[in-house]
């Protein structure tokens, strides 16, 4: 019996539909965190990304027929039904994580700002936490279009090809929409001059 | 060696692609460095692109472990099982209806057959191109002999002395029993109609008119068969 480990995806998928429940977990345990992380950059919450995993495994159960190698891969398919609990979601929530543009925030950002020193910053852990936070709010603050594009290429590491088969778009779509957003993010990340110029503060001071 | 120029334009289409050197093909990363070196605007862009790079690369690295809660796998694990039982549950419902379906199916089949056959056997046959009416002799047969036909009465249009041939029973068919009187019936049919009644004929004179007589018993079907000569 090989071990289910090294199945592909599309074995696993197979059995699954043919009743296997050590597939089941199999698929699972490969595919729940990147689900979730992809959920969690999309929302921002916790919460949502949970349930986001559990709904989409569920209509994965219910749904596995449906599933058809020609059209994509199965980690495509699972990603396309995560994907459309997402935006359920975000559409009842219609939450919105402001970027700070209050003048405290500016300070800070540029004493770890991406135009000074970032990779000194990156390795100091306050300035490092400070900066993961404010580029994941910025990408938050994106249009879904572009936060799409920019959280399974640049967060969950998929390439242009994986991401147009998951967002259902061709690769040029998903290229100048990565190009787009992070020029978006670059003009959200970079600190205002007059931040700039102000006396710093404490680093970690909120 | 032969230098491949880049615009800015150009420059400003692939400098993301640059910054993460693991997703641009080599040779075009080349060239846009090669042009940052030589252009400073392109250079701050580029410096600007992997920054931001370093700091996406940040943010996937901090949510690396991040996942669903553990107790997620054993509920839908459970819900997993429990679809395959409702599937099961649904597919024998919809089994036993289909035979249930044929059954009946079946039955009705059988029975329209058995209609059609038991009509068609009941009705007197005539075969052939005769116009006069095929003549009924009612004439007790003595069936004493299992299968064989040992005296036939008299026929009304044609005297018995005509038909010099034997009764040739049919092949499948039972013999009368021994109350049944039997039947013989005078009909006009082709040779060939005769022969497959168990009649031995004449390839050549398949297709030529004769009279013949039928044994026929109560229940209507033919015992045997003889030419009327």
């Amino acid at each position: 019996m090989p071990d289910r480990t090294e199945l592909r995806d599309e074995d696993l998928l197979r059995r699954m539909g043919a009743g296997d429940e050590e597939a089941f977990r199999s698929f699972y345990s490969r595919h729940q965190r990147p689900i979730y992380r992809f959920a969690l950059h999309m929302t921002g919450r916790p919460e949502a990304a949970e349930e986001v995993v559990q709904e989409a495994f569920m209509t994965l159960i219910r749904e596995i027929s449906k599933f058809d190698s020609v059209r994509g891969t199965p980690q495509a398919f699972l990603f396309g039904i995560a994907r459309n609990h997402v935006r359920r979601l975000v559409e009842s929530d219609r939450r919105f994580v402001p970027l700070a543009e209050d003048d405290d925030l500016q300070v800070r950002a540029g004493q770890a700002s991406l135009s000074y020193g970032l990779g000194e910053s990156l390795s100091d852990d306050m300035a490092r936490a400070e900066i993961i936070e404010r580029v994941r709010r910025a990408v938050l603050a994106l249009p879904e279009h572009y936060r799409e594009a920019v959280t399974l290429c640049d967060l969950q590491g998929f390439d242009y090809s994986a991401a147009a088969a998951t967002l259902d778009c061709p690769i040029g779509t998903v290229r100048s929409r990565l190009a787009r957003a992070r020029e978006m993010l670059l003009a959200r990340l970079r600190p205002t001059p007059a931040a700039i110029t102000r006396p710093s503060r404490a680093a970690g001071s909120r | 060696m032969k230098h491949i120029k880049m615009t800015c334009a150009e420059f400003d289409t692939v400098v993301h692609d640059v910054a993460r050197p693991d997703a641009f093909d080599k040779p075009a990363a080349v060239i846009a460095k090669f042009h940052a070196q030589t252009c400073e605007r392109c250079a701050a862009r580029l410096a600007q692109a992997q920054l931001l790079a370093g700091a996406l690369e940040a943010v996937a690295q901090d949510s690396a472990d991040l996942g669903a809660p553990a107790h997620f796998e054993p509920a839908l694990v459970s819900a997993f099982r429990e679809h395959r039982r409702s599937l099961e549950r649904k597919q024998h419902r919809q089994r036993r209806t289909r035979l249930r379906w044929l059954e009946w199916s079946a039955l009705a089949a059988a029975a329209v057959l058995l209609a059609i056959g038991a009509w068609n056997f009941s009705r007197p046959r005539v075969i052939g191109t005769d116009t006069n009416p095929s003549v009924v002799v009612k004439s007790p047969v003595n069936s004493s002999a299992s299968g064989a036909v040992q005296q036939i009465g008299s026929v009304e249009t044609a005297a018995a002395e005509d038909s010099n041939s034997d009764f040739v029973p049919v092949p499948y068919g039972e013999s009368l029993s021994s109350d049944d009187s039997g039947l013989v019936v005078r009909v006009s049919m082709t040779r060939s109609a005769l022969g497959s009644l168990g009649y031995p004929v004449d390839e050549i004179h398949a297709g030529d008119v004769v009279q013949a007589d039928l044994l026929v018993g109560e229940d209507g079907l033919p015992r045997a068969v003889r030419l009327v000569q």
